[in-house]
C-alpha cells in the first residue's frame, strides 16, 4: 500500500481524511500528524466554546476512535509538530525528530493570527482566537471581568467580543473600517449590526487603527489607537487576520507566495506534494473560509481516488454566517453602488430596522450579480442559484427579493 | 355597572333601494350600537322572503358613523330653532327680492310618499314654485310621460305575477339580474318551473341578464323605437292585431300604423337601422306575435334616452294593438329604479306634474287642487325640471335651492356644470343623514334628516303596492322626518293650519283625500284613488299591510290591474297609440367616436353613500371601470386592467380598462356609482352631455359620444390604511372601504409626490429600488397601519389578501411583497351574501362540479339573492371550455 501522510488536522484535514476514507479501497496507509494535543475540531464551534455555551468536547469533529476505525494514525500534540520535509527521501520530520515516510504528502499546516508588529506585540494578555488552547487563555482572563479590546471586527472578532462580553468583560471592537464585516456588509446593514451589538453593551472604534499595546509588569494594560486615544485593556484579542503557516514548505523550497501555490488539483510543484486549506493559494486567492476549503478537500480525495475530477477553481463565493445569532448572507457584488442604470442595472433594498431585516439585490445587466441577506437568509440557495446561472431575471425582478415562493411558475420558466 | 340595553324587536319594514320594494324584516339586536339583523319578509307579496345582495347588506350600512346629527348653520353647528329660522329669513328674502321662481327644491325617490306630499304642497300652494323636481326624473320621467300619453294617467297595469304568469318576458335596457335581482330571480324560478316561457333580453350590452336568456338582440343605442316600430308593423301584416279590442278601446292607430311605416319599412331596414341580425330579429317578432302572454319590461335603458317617452310608447303600442294589458301575464311593465319614485308620482312630485295625478293642463284641476290645500300661493304653470333647473341655477336664476335625501353633484348629466351652479346659488339648503356628501359640501344650511332606518312612512313600489317603512331605531341625535322639516318650514312661513301635522298619518290620510277629492269621471277622474284609505286610523295606518292601489272603499284593494276592459283615464276613456314620424338620431364625428353607456353595477346603489359602508359589497366591483369591446381596445392600444382617459364634450374621467366583449364594439360602459366621495377621476356625471327628451325631459344617460385613450400615469399606488384619509388631488383615485381598513387606487400624471406626506409615525419597513419601485409599510406594534406601494407600473398585488393583514393580526417584512406567495389570489368575490372568491368557484369546478345546484351546495354561493347565479353560470361556461381547450 502507497504511505500517505498528512500535516496537519484541522477542518480541510478531516473533511478529506472523511471523503477519502468513505471508499474503503481508496489503497492508502494514512498517518496523520497534527501540532495540536486533540483531533481535529470545528474551529467554527469556539465561539459558543468561548460564551459557554457549549462544552469543549462538542467541537471534536471526529473522536480519536473514529480514525482508529478507519484505519488512520493519528499522532497528536507539539511532538509530532512537522519541522522538515525531505523531499528527496520522501521523509517528513517531526519535532520530537520521528520519521515519516510518505509516497504521497499532503501539506494541511492552516493558518495563525496575524498580529501586527507593533510596540507591545509580545504582552501577556495579547493573542489570537484559534485555537482549543486560545479559548482557554482567554477564559481564564475572563473569569477575573475587566476589560477586554478586540483588534478586528470582522466575524471572529465579533464573535469573540460577544463570548467575552457574555463571559462578564466589557468588550470594545476596534475596526479599521467604518463598517463592520466590510467583508460581507454594506453600510446600511453594518448599521443594524453595530446597532444590535451595541444594544447587547458592546463598545465600539470604528475607523481606528490600532498603534502600540501598553503593558505594567510585561502584562497587556491599555490599546493606543492612531487617535492617540488609550483604552484600558486587561486581555487583547487580534481578530484582523490570518497568516498562512508555510515556514515548512518555504524551507523545503516549495514555491509559495502568500501561501503555498497548488494548482487545480492541489498539487504543488513536487507532484509528490499536495496542499490543503488554509494554507494555499491558487490562481492568485487565499481562503480562509469553510467552504472553498472543503472543495478542495473533495478534489484532493477524488486526485487521490483517481478518480475523474473537476478542477479546483476558485469560485466567488458565498458567505453564509451567524454572528451573534443574527444570520447574514452575501455573495458577489453586494455593496452596488453603480453610477448608471440604464434601465437593465437596478439595485433593490429592502429594509425592516426595528425588526433587523436588510436584504438586497444588485442587478447588472438583467443578471442578479449580488446579494446581501442580513437578519432573514430564507431564499439564500435560490439567489445563488439565480447567481451562479446568470439567467436573465428581468421578469422576476420586482419580487424577487421576497423569495422564490413570490415567482410565479410562468414567470419563473420566463425568466 | 353595564348599561348597555339590549333590546330585540322585530319589525317589518321595506327595503331602501331599487324599485322592487322588497318587504324586510328587521330584528334589532342592540338599539343603542345600531345593531340589526337583516332577513326578508316572507309575507311580503313583492319578495316572498328574497333580498338580493344590497339588501341583505341594510344592517351593515346603519351605523351612526359620518351621520349628520345636529343642524347647521353656515359651517356652525345649530339648534333646530335657529336653523329653520335661518331657512325661513333666506328663503323669504329670495321670494321678496327675486319672486318665487327663483326657488327651487330638488327632492329623491327615496323620500317616503308622506315626506314628498308635504314638499310639493309647500312648493306649489305655499311657496308659489313650480320648481320641485327629484331625481326621479334621471330615471323614470320617460315613464312617466308615455303612461300619460297612452293611458291619460300615469299608471303601472300590471303587477309582479305578470311576470311569472307570461309565457314571454321581454326585457328592454334592464340588467334586471344586477338592478332588480329579486324581480329577476322571481322571472327565473318560474321560468324553471314552465321550460316554454321564454326570456328575450333587448340591451346593447351584453349583461349579467343575458346569461339565461333564450335570446338576446344587441341594438344599436337610440333605436329602440324603430325595433318596436318594426313590431307594431309586423303584427300588423301577419295578422296579430286584436281589431275588435282595438276599435274598442284606443285610438290614433291607423295615423301610428302609418308613422311605423315610414320608421321600419321592411325586417331588412330595421335590421340595418338596430344593427341586428336578421334571424334574431324574425324570431323575436314571431314569438311575439304568438305569445299571447306577454310582458314587456324596461328600465333605464328605455327612459333615459334622447326619445324615452316615444321608446315606451313603442312598447306600449304593440301591446295596445294586441290587447295584452291589464290581463294575468300581459302587459308593458315598468321596472323603476328607486324605492319611492313611484309614491312620488302619485303625490305628484315633480315640476311637470300638479299633484295626485292631476295636471297642469287642466285648469279645473289646478283650482281644485288649490281649493283643497286652501293654498295662498296656488302655482298655474310647469315649473323646470332637473337639467333646466340645475341650468337656470347655473344662469343665476334660481337663487335659493333645498336638496333632500340625493346628490345631484355626482349622479346628474354634465355633472361639473351641476357643481358650478350650486357653487353659484347664493343659498344652498341640504337634508341629509350623512354629514359629508358630494353635494352637502356646497351647502350654507344642512338639516339632518333621518335615514331609512329612522324613518317612518310609505313607499309604493313599481308593482303600485303600497307599504309600510318602519323606523328600526328611534331618531339619532337632533335628526328629524323630512316631512316634519318641512311643515315646520310652511308653519314658520305662516301657514300654520295648512301645516300642523301632528304625525305621518295625518300626513298619509291628507294625501288620501286628495286622491279622492272631486275623483270621478264627471269632476277630474283619476286611477290613482285612496278613497279607501281616508279613514284610516292612526293603529291602522300603524299596521297596515302593503297593498296594490286603487284602493276605494275599503282597507282591502278591489284589482291588481288596469285596463283589461279599457275605462283608460283620458277624456275618451281609449288609450292613444303613439309613434313618432322620425327618430333623432345620434351623429358621432371623428373626435368624439364612441358612445358612452352608463348604469348600475351589482353591488352598488346610487352614489354609494349607503352601500360603500357595508365592506361585503365593495368586493364585487372595488374600482370604477370602463367596460371595451376587445377590438376598441386594440384600436386605441387599450391594455386590460390599466387606466385609460375618457373624454367628452362636457368632460373627462379616468377609470381601469376592463375589455369585454360583452359590449359591442364602438360603445363603452361606465358605472354611474363613484363620487368625490369615493375617487378623482372615475366619476361617470362630468362627462355624460345635457341631451335631454324633449317630451320628459330626462336626460338622456346612456349614449353620449366620447373617445378614449391610454391614460399616461407617471406613477400607480396603492394606500392601504387602517383609518381613512382625505383624497388626495390626484389624477386618479379609488376608495374602497374594507374590513379593517381603506384602499386607495391612486395614479397621477406627473412625479409629485402627494401621499408620502401621510404616512404616520411608526416601524418603517421599506422596498426601494433605482428603478423607481417604492413600497412603504408603517407598523406599529407589529400591526400593520398604513400600507403604500408605488410602482411606474400597474402594481399586480393580490389586494385582498392585503387588506387581511390589517384584520389584527403581526406583519412581518414579506407583507410588502403584496402577495401571499405561494397562494394564487382569491379573485373578486362573487358572492357577496357568503363572501364566496373567485378562485374557490373555480377550483370546484375544475373538480368537477358541473352546476350551480352543486356549487351552491358545497360553497353556500348564490343561494341567498342569486344575483351571482348569472355570474356562477358563466363560470361553469368558461371552466368548462378551458378544460375542454386543455384536453
Amino acid at each position: 500500500m502507497k504511505k500517505l501522510l498528512v500535516v496537519g488536522n484541522g477542518m480541510a484535514s478531516v473533511r478529506f481524511l472523511e471523503l477519502l476514507t468513505d471508499n474503503p479501497e481508496h489503497g492508502y496507509h494514512i498517518t496523520v500528524l497534527s501540532a495540536e494535543p486533540v483531533p481535529g475540531y470545528n474551529r467554527i464551534m469556539l465561539s459558543p466554546l468561548l460564551a459557554g455555551d457549549l462544552e469543549a468536547g462538542g467541537v471534536l469533529l471526529r473522536p480519536a476512535s473514529w480514525y482508529r476505525e478507519r484505519g488512520i494514525q493519528l499522532h497528536c500534540g507539539s511532538d509530532y509538530k512537522a519541522v522538515e520535509i525531505d523531499r528527496a527521501q520522501h521523509l517528513v520530520r517531526a519535532e520530537n525528530d520521528g520519521l515519516f515516510a510518505y509516497d504521497k504528502l499532503i501539506l494541511a499546516t492552516g493558518s495563525r493570527p496575524f498580529i501586527p508588529n507593533i510596540p507591545g506585540s509580545d504582552l501577556t494578555g495579547v493573542m489570537g482566537f484559534r485555537t482549543l488552547d486560545d479559548v482557554e487563555a482567554m477564559l481564564s482572563v475572563a473569569k477575573a471581568g475587566g476589560r477586554v479590546v478586540v483588534v478586528g471586527g470582522g466575524l471572529l472578532g465579533l464573535e469573540a467580543a460577544c463570548a467575552l462580553q457574555s463571559q462578564g468583560m466589557q468588550a470594545t471592537v476596534v475596526h479599521s473600517r467604518s463598517v463592520l464585516m466590510n467583508r460581507q456588509l454594506d453600510l446600511d446593514s453594518g448599521d443594524l449590526l453595530l446597532k444590535s451589538l451595541s444594544a447587547k453593551g458592546l463598545q465600539f472604534e470604528l475607523a481606528s487603527r490600532t498603534v502600540a499595546l501598553h503593558g505594567e509588569q510585561g502584562i497587556v494594560s491599555g490599546v493606543e489607537l492612531s487617535s492617540g486615544k488609550v483604552l484600558p485593556a486587561d486581555l487583547v484579542v487580534f481578530t484582523a487576520g490570518i497568516q498562512a503557516n508555510i515556514q515548512l514548505m518555504q524551507s523545503a523550497g516549495l514555491p509559495c507566495d502568500k501561501a503555498l501555490l497548488v494548482d487545480g488539483f492541489l498539487q504543488t510543484e513536487d507532484s509528490a506534494i499536495f496542499g490543503l486549506g488554509e494554507c494555499v493559494q491558487a490562481e492568485g486567492q487565499t481562503f480562509g473560509l469553510v467552504e472553498p476549503v472543503y472543495k478542495q478537500a473533495k478534489v484532493l480525495a477524488d486526485v487521490l481516488l483517481e478518480k475523474d475530477v473537476s478542477k479546483f477553481v476558485p469560485a466567488e463565493t458565498a458567505t453564509r454566517l451567524k454572528v451573534t445569532g443574527i444570520d447574514l448572507f452575501s455573495l458577489g457584488d453586494y455593496v452596488g453602488d453603480s453610477p448608471s442604470l440604464e434601465g437593465i442595472n437596478d439595485e433593490l433594498v429592502l429594509s425592516m430596522s426595528s425588526r433587523g431585516i436588510y436584504r438586497k439585490l444588485v442587478v447588472r445587466n438583467n443578471r442578479l450579480k449580488g446579494v446581501l441577506l442580513y437578519g432573514d437568509v430564507s431564499d439564500a440557495a435560490w439567489y445563488q442559484h439565480l447567481f451562479e446561472s446568470g439567467q436573465d431575471i428581468s421578469g422576476i425582478r420586482d419580487l424577487m427579493i421576497f423569495g422564490q415562493a413570490y415567482i410565479s411558475q410562468d414567470a419563473a420558466e420566463a425568466a | 355597572m353595564n348599561t348597555i340595553s339590549v333590546e330585540k324587536s322585530c319589525i317589518k319594514t321595506t327595503c331602501a333601494y331599487c324599485g322592487v320594494g322588497c318587504g324586510v324584516q328587521a330584528q334589532v339586536e342592540d338599539v343603542d350600537n345600531h345593531i340589526v339583523k337583516i332577513v326578508g319578509d316572507t309575507s311580503h307579496p313583492a319578495n316572498f322572503g328574497r333580498l338580493c345582495s344590497k339588501g341583505s347588506a341594510l344592517g351593515d350600512t346603519v351605523d351612526l358613523g359620518d351621520r349628520l346629527l345636529t343642524p347647521r348653520v353656515d359651517g356652525r353647528e345649530a339648534n333646530w330653532d335657529y336653523a329653520l329660522d335661518s331657512v325661513v329669513s333666506r328663503l323669504r328674502a329670495i321670494i321678496d327680492q327675486h319672486g318665487p321662481e327663483s326657488v327651487a327644491l330638488y327632492g329623491s325617490g327615496q323620500l317616503l310618499t308622506e315626506d314628498y306630499y308635504v314638499a310639493n304642497k309647500l312648493m306649489k300652494g305655499f311657496v308659489g314654485s313650480s320648481n320641485i323636481d327629484t331625481n326621479s326624473r334621471l330615471c323614470m320621467a320617460s315613464t312617466v310621460a308615455g303612461h300619460k300619453r297612452a293611458f291619460g294617467e300615469d299608471i303601472v297595469p300590471g303587477c309582479y305575477e305578470d311576470l311569472e304568469q307570461a309565457e314571454l318576458i321581454v326585457l328592454v335596457g334592464s340588467n334586471t339580474a344586477w338592478c332588480h335581482p329579486v324581480i329577476y330571480q322571481r322571472l327565473q324560478a318560474s321560468r324553471e318551473e314552465s321550460s316554454a316561457k321564454k326570456l328575450i333580453v333587448i340591451d346593447p350590452r351584453k349583461t349579467a341578464t343575458c346569461e339565461g336568456a333564450d335570446l338576446h338582440l344587441p341594438l344599436k343605442p337610440g333605436t329602440d323605437t324603430v325595433l318596436f316600430a318594426g313590431l307594431l308593423v309586423w303584427l300588423a301584416d301577419n295578422g296579430g292585431i286584436d281589431n275588435h279590442w282595438l276599435q274598442a278601446h284606443t285610438e290614433n292607430f291607423e295615423q301610428s300604423l302609418d308613422n311605423a311605416r315610414e320608421l321600419a319599412s321592411s325586417l331588412d331596414s330595421v335590421a340595418e337601422t338596430c344593427g341586428l341580425n336578421l334571424e334574431d330579429l324574425r324570431t323575436f317578432y314571431s314569438w311575439f306575435l304568438k305569445t299571447e302572454k306577454t310582458v314587456t319590461a324596461w328600465s333605464q335603458g328605455a327612459n333615459q334616452g334622447f326619445d324615452g317617452t316615444d321608446r315606451v310608447n313603442a312598447m306600449i303600442n304593440v301591446h295596445l294593438a294586441t290587447g295584452r294589458i291589464g290581463k294575468p301575464g300581459c302587459g308593458p311593465f315598468s321596472l323603476t329604479g328607486q324605492p319611492n319614485a313611484m309614491g312620488g308620482r302619485e303625490v305628484g312630485g315633480l315640476a311637470n306634474q300638479l299633484a295626485a295625478h292631476m295636471d297642469f293642463s287642466n285648469p279645473d284641476d289646478i283650482d281644485r287642487v288649490q281649493r283643497f290645500w286652501d293654498a295662498p300661493n296656488m302655482v298655474g304653470q310647469p315649473g323646470l325640471t332637473a337639467v333646466d333647473m340645475f341650468e337656470a341655477m347655473e344662469r343665476g336664476e334660481i337663487r335659493f335651492v333645498w336638496i333632500m335625501g340625493t346628490n345631484p353633484a355626482v349622479s346628474m348629466p354634465d355633472a361639473g356644470k351641476v357643481r358650478a351652479a350650486l357653487e353659484k346659488c347664493e343659498h344652498v339648503v341640504v337634508s341629509d343623514c350623512l354629514q359629508n356628501t358630494d353635494t352637502s359640501a356646497y351647502a350654507d344650511i344642512l338639516l339632518p334628516a333621518a335615514p331609512w332606518s329612522e324613518k317612518d312612512g310609505t313607499v309604493t313600489n313599481s308593482e303600485r303596492r303600497i307599504s309600510r317603512q318602519r323606523a328600526l331605531f328611534p331618531l339619532a341625535g337632533e335628526s328629524k322626518p323630512d316631512w316634519w322639516i318641512l311643515s315646520q318650514v310652511g308653519k314658520r312661513l305662516g301657514f300654520d293650519q295648512a301645516f300642523d301635522y301632528d304625525c305621518n298619518a295625518d300626513v298619509f290620510r291628507e294625501h288620501a283625500r286628495l286622491s279622492a277629492f272631486e275623483n270621478s269621471r264627471e269632476q277630474s277622474f283619476r286611477a290613482f284613488n285612496l278613497s279607501g284609505l281616508v279613514p284610516v286610523t292612526n293603529e291602522q295606518y300603524e299596521s297596515f299591510a302593503p297593498q296594490i292601489w286603487p284602493i276605494l272603499d275599503s282597507l282591502e284593494s278591489d284589482e291588481q290591474r288596469f285596463f283589461a276592459q279599457g275605462n283608460f283615464s283620458t277624456p275618451s276613456g281609449k288609450a292613444k297609440f303613439i309613434v313618432p314620424d322620425k327618430v333623432a338620431g345620434i351623429t358621432l364625428d371623428s373626435e368624439f367616436p364612441l358612445l358612452l353607456n352608463t348604469g348600475r353595477i351589482r353591488d352598488q346603489w346610487h352614489t354609494m353613500t349607503r352601500t360603500a359602508r357595508a365592506v361585503r359589497l365593495n368586493r364585487h366591483i372595488s374600482e370604477p371601470f370602463v367596460q371595451v369591446n376587445p377590438i376598441d381596445a386594440d384600436d386605441f392600444k387599450l391594455l386590460d386592467g390599466e387606466l385609460v382617459e375618457v373624454l367628452s364634450s362636457n368632460g373627462r374621467a379616468i377609470a381601469r380598462v376592463q375589455v369585454d366583449s360583452g359590449i359591442v364594439a364602438g360603445q363603452l360602459f361606465m358605472p354611474m356609482h363613484w363620487t368625490r366621495e369615493f375617487s378623482r377621476g372615475g366619476l361617470v356625471g362630468p362627462l355624460v352631455h345635457n341631451r335631454t327628451d324633449p317630451v320628459s325631459r330626462q336626460p338622456d344617460s346612456k349614449a353620449t359620444p366620447v373617445r378614449v385613450s391610454p391614460y399616461k400615469a407617471s406613477w400607480y399606488g396603492v394606500l392601504i390604511s387602517r383609518r381613512p384619509f382625505e383624497l388626495p388631488e390626484v389624477d386618479y383615485c379609488a376608495a374602497v372601504r374594507s374590513e379593517g381598513c381603506w384602499r386607495y387606487e391612486l395614479s397621477h400624471g406627473d412625479g409629485q409626490d402627494v401621499v408620502h406626506q401621510l404616512l404616520p409615525e411608526g416601524d418603517v419597513i421599506s422596498l426601494m429600488s433605482r428603478a423607481g419601485m417604492q413600497r412603504q409599510a408603517v407598523v406599529v406594534d407589529g400591526c400593520i397601519e398604513v400600507l403604500l406601494l408605488f410602482s411606474d407600473k400597474p402594481l399586480d398585488i393580490d389586494r385582498q389578501w392585503l387588506e387581511q393583514q390589517f384584520q389584527g393580526v403581526k406583519v412581518g417584512w414579506k407583507v410588502l411583497a403584496g402577495s401571499a406567495g405561494s397562494g394564487k389570489s382569491q379573485g373578486p368575490v362573487v358572492c357577496a351574501c357568503f363572501g364566496v372568491s373567485e378562485a374557490a368557484i373555480c377550483k370546484g369546478i375544475e373538480q368537477g362540479w358541473d352546476s350551480v345546484e352543486t356549487i351552491g351546495q358545497k360553497l353556500n354561493a348564490g343561494t341567498n339573492c342569486g344575483s351571482c347565479i348569472p355570474e356562477l353560470k358563466r363560470y361553469l361556461l368558461e371552466c368548462k371550455n378551458k378544460l375542454e381547450l386543455a384536453v
